[in-house]
């Protein structure tokens, strides 16, 4: 049981090295819009594809 | 599929790609970061449109989008093109607006949001922790030797969230004590303080409990209600109104040598600016051309072209008929006259109503009696049971919350006032919409409110005038913008205009002027009874005071009218009529729309129109903001239905920036939803205190339950005024029709 008071410490530790990263996270601007993200991952790579053709064959028809 | 309309001058996105001004859209900060605010993003697949069409354009390293502001931002090298990305993204079917980093704010509020996210996420990682080390204490160990361990790490872990995390709730509660006001606050920091002293204390006795799970949570929760809702604040209440309307990226500035387009912000006064056909004035400023015909509805009200002479003043907002013209500059953004105007109705959105103010009162007396009850229960049961004492009372300061007065009432307000200005109402302050409930009359205008407004000459008595007394007709009325002078001005053909002297308008009555020795007006006359029951309106020409000839003008009922006044009666409003039209004209119309027959009044004076609304205290007044304008003070409420924003808003409350009276029965329901919604919110904000309060103090409350629940009810009363009602919900935001702007690009479907 002593051994806790090595490891209460040592696990404390670790979680403050994740909190350390969230910060720097955060200071990066990763939290900064959660909405997108989400939208985002239900891209498609067809979608996106079939997108530039269509935009190729518009800029085709325009001067 | 066809291609875009699109006018030439919002297509020129040529000026982002000189040297200089590139620098200037750079976000600060950064080497290759520029920023475009994107209108028409409206789902998902515009986000793929958007994301996927530009990231294979040449020097494109990077294109995110933000939803939820709409704002794009693009990471280039040296080789992209600013306009290829802005011409992009116009030929998906949007329209950009670069922007450029005014000054610091939209970073400040960054950093500051990121701040509290860490406060949040610290105060989050410190609960977890305590709350593991409380456990084993629950759990027995409170009998073993390791109790003082656990206590003590405990202690260690809350260290960061009392001092750091909670920094905010120390700051704002300083400001409130200078200003000696009480502040839903104090409380919270008393159960902080207060909670740790006697942690501490039975820290150091070796007996009762320790409460740094509870503080710790309760510090997590709160910060993170606060960050919502100030999140929510920033995104409902930062769109700025003056946007749509100063919607001009750059102007043609003139210099000796060449003509050079630059943004709009880089003009400055005293600046020669060119200006061309169908294009909006980016600036107020002085006219140096001969002359120019310009349409000034969004400030006057009058779709015809003005014509303005050289030296006279022209407006930032109209639209130029007829260019190029050169003006030298005078004054440019928020200080030109539609940017004041803007400005000042975004000031008076968002001040405080007497609701408000109310509201705000009722939470400062709740937060003190609060706390007197908790500190006299504590003096009081300490002598029965001193440990349960303390339990109980400081359950019960961290469980009151007057949050329902303090944020949620505000918000509701708010997120009306916004739900009506997108859809084209725009309502001077939230009192207003307050008001809007009490009434019980409605009285209209008659000519351009109820009818088209749209008068033609029907006949002339006792016969046509010659020549020359049309013209001197027509001149007299170039000075007014009310339907019988456009109708007049449009109708008579005469172009030789004598000039004449002493010549004003009497607004809401006629014109009058001297010429050759006479006097002459135009005004109101009663009709023989002779004509027919048609809607009419008509004027007579007096020389001396003698009548000479009278002019019937015809109209027509506007096409919602009828519908929009069974509405209404059917809401339960009386509706009647104020004019100052003859009586058969305000009869007829009267009948045709089945009014209240003792609420029509006709050959109202201006006067006579101020004693009926004061002798009907409960009555709503609409009509045209600039005619109308005395009648519209005396009321209770007053909508203006048409004329220009900036006269109408002086007199009337709300301004409908589309005519006719359709928009008035949800006018009327959000105000009604919106007060729902707002006693939906105090009561269960009474109920919730009252209850919790109780059982608080009954002790059946546990600290920790406590501070779970008191952010929960914040967080419930926030969401019920979001979700509002299903009437509210269902009034989706339609982009208001702006006078004279160019037409927008049509959405390419892929």
């Amino acid at each position: 049981m002593s051994l806790l008071v090595l490891l209460v410490p040592m696990a404390i530790l670790l979680a403050a090295i994740f909190l350390a990263g969230y910060i720097w996270a955060v200071s990066q601007g990763h939290f900064d819009d959660l909405v997108t993200p989400a939208h985002r991952m239900l891209s498609l790579e067809n979608e996106h594809e079939e997108i530039q053709v269509n935009n190729m064959r518009k800029d085709e028809h325009h001067v | 599929m066809g291609s875009p309309v699109l006018n030439d001058s919002i297509l020129n996105f040529s000026f982002l790609d000189q040297t200089n001004t590139r620098q200037r859209y750079l976000v600060s900060g950064s080497d290759s970061l520029f920023q475009f605010f994107v209108e028409g993003v409206r789902c998902t697949k515009c986000l793929w449109k958007i994301e996927g069409g530009l990231k294979d354009l040449l020097g494109v390293r990077s294109a995110r989008l933000n939803m939820s502001n709409s704002i794009l931002t693009v990471d280039l090298d040296t080789t992209a093109s600013l306009e290829q990305i802005a011409l992009t993204l116009v030929a998906l079917g949007f329209r950009p607006h670069p922007i450029r980093q005014e000054g610091q704010s939209p970073d400040l509020q960054t950093q500051a949001n990121r701040q509290m996210l860490i406060r949040i996420g610290l105060s989050g990682f410190c609960t977890g922790n305590i709350m593991l080390l409380s456990f084993s204490l629950y759990s027995g160990a409170t009998d073993s030797p390791f109790r003082s361990f656990f206590e003590w790490a405990s202690a260690v872990i809350f260290l960061p969230v009392l001092t750091y995390a909670a920094w905010p709730f120390y700051t704002s509660l300083y400001r409130a004590l200078k200003s000696k006001r009480p502040s839903i606050d104090l409380p919270i920091v008393a159960a902080l303080w207060v909670g740790t002293g006697l942690s501490f204390h039975h820290f150091w006795s070796k007996a009762g409990d320790v409460y740094f799970d509870s503080l710790s949570m309760l510090v997590f929760l709160l910060l993170s209600s606060r960050y919502f809702l100030t999140r929510l604040h920033q995104r409902f209440l930062a769109p700025s109104l003056l946007k749509p309307f100063l919607d001009i990226q750059q102007a043609h500035k003139v210099t000796e040598q060449e003509i050079k387009d630059i943004p709009i912000d880089l003009v400055q006064v005293g600046d020669i600016i060119e200006v061309r056909s169908d294009e909006k004035l980016p600036v107020d400023g002085i006219l140096i051309s001969p002359r120019a015909h310009i349409n000034a509805a969004i400030l006057t009200g009058e779709h015809r072209p003005q014509k303005v002479s050289q030296n006279e003043t022209v407006y930032a907002g109209t639209l130029l008929i007829d260019g190029p013209i050169r003006i030298k500059v005078t004054s440019t953004g928020g200080l030109t006259r539609l940017g004041r105007l803007l400005g000042e109705l975004e000031n008076e959105l968002l001040s405080r109503t007497p609701m408000i103010q109310f509201t705000d009162k009722v939470a400062q007396v709740f937060t003190f009696v609060v706390l007197c009850i908790g500190v006299a229960f504590f003096i009081g049961y300490s002598f029965i049971d001193s440990s349960a004492a303390a339990h109980r009372a400081l359950a019960l300061a961290i469980l009151a919350c007057p949050c329902a007065l303090a944020f949620a009432t505000p918000l509701t307000q708010s997120l009306a006032l916004m739900r009506a200005a997108r859809r084209g109402y725009f309502i001077k302050n939230a009192d207003a919409l307050e008001r809007l409930r009490k009434v019980r009359q409605i009285f209209f205008d008659k000519t351009g409110t109820l009818t088209e407004g749209e008068l033609f000459i029907r006949h002339w008595l006792p016969q046509v005038p010659d020549e020359n007394t049309l013209a001197l007709i027509k001149s007299l009325e170039t000075i007014s913008s009310h339907p019988v002078a456009k109708a007049i001005r449009r109708e008579i053909a005469a172009t030789q205009l004598p000039e004449l002297e002493k010549h004003v308008e009497i607004t809401g009555q006629g014109v009058q002027a001297n010429y050759q020795g006479d006097f002459y007006e135009l005004k109101a006359t009663t009709l023989r009874d002779d004509i027919e029951n048609e809607i009419t309106t008509a004027v007579g020409f007096y020389k001396n005071g003698q009548l000479q000839y009278s002019l019937v003008l015809g109209d027509k009922l506007k096409a919602d009218s009828k519908d929009t006044i069974s509405k209404l009666k059917a809401m339960n409003y009386s509706c009647g009529l104020i004019s100052g039209d003859n009586s058969p004209s305000v009869n007829a119309v009267a009948k045709e729309l089945n009014l209240n027959s003792d609420l029509v009044f006709a050959e109202a004076s201006p006067e006579h129109k101020r004693d009926l609304l004061h002798k009907y205290k409960d009555s709503l007044m609409i009509g045209d903001g600039v005619n109308d304008s005395v009648a519209m003070a005396s009321s209770l409420v007053s909508i203006a239905v048409h004329g220009s924003m900036e006269s109408s808003l002086k007199a009337a409350d709300i301004y409908l920036a589309d005519p006719g009276i359709h928009a008035i029965p949800e006018l009327i329901e959000i105000s009604t939803e919106t007060f729902y919604v707002i006693k939906r919110n105090l009561g269960f904000s009474l109920a919730y205190n009252l209850i919790g309060g109780g059982l608080a103090l009954l002790g059946y409350i546990h600290p920790i339950i406590a501070a779970i629940m008191m952010p929960l009810s914040s967080a419930t009363v926030v969401l019920s005024a979001l979700i509002g009602t299903t009437k509210l919900r269902a009034l989706s935001p339609v982009h208001q029709q702006q006078i004279a702007k160019p037409e927008r690009p049509v959405e390419v479907t892929v």
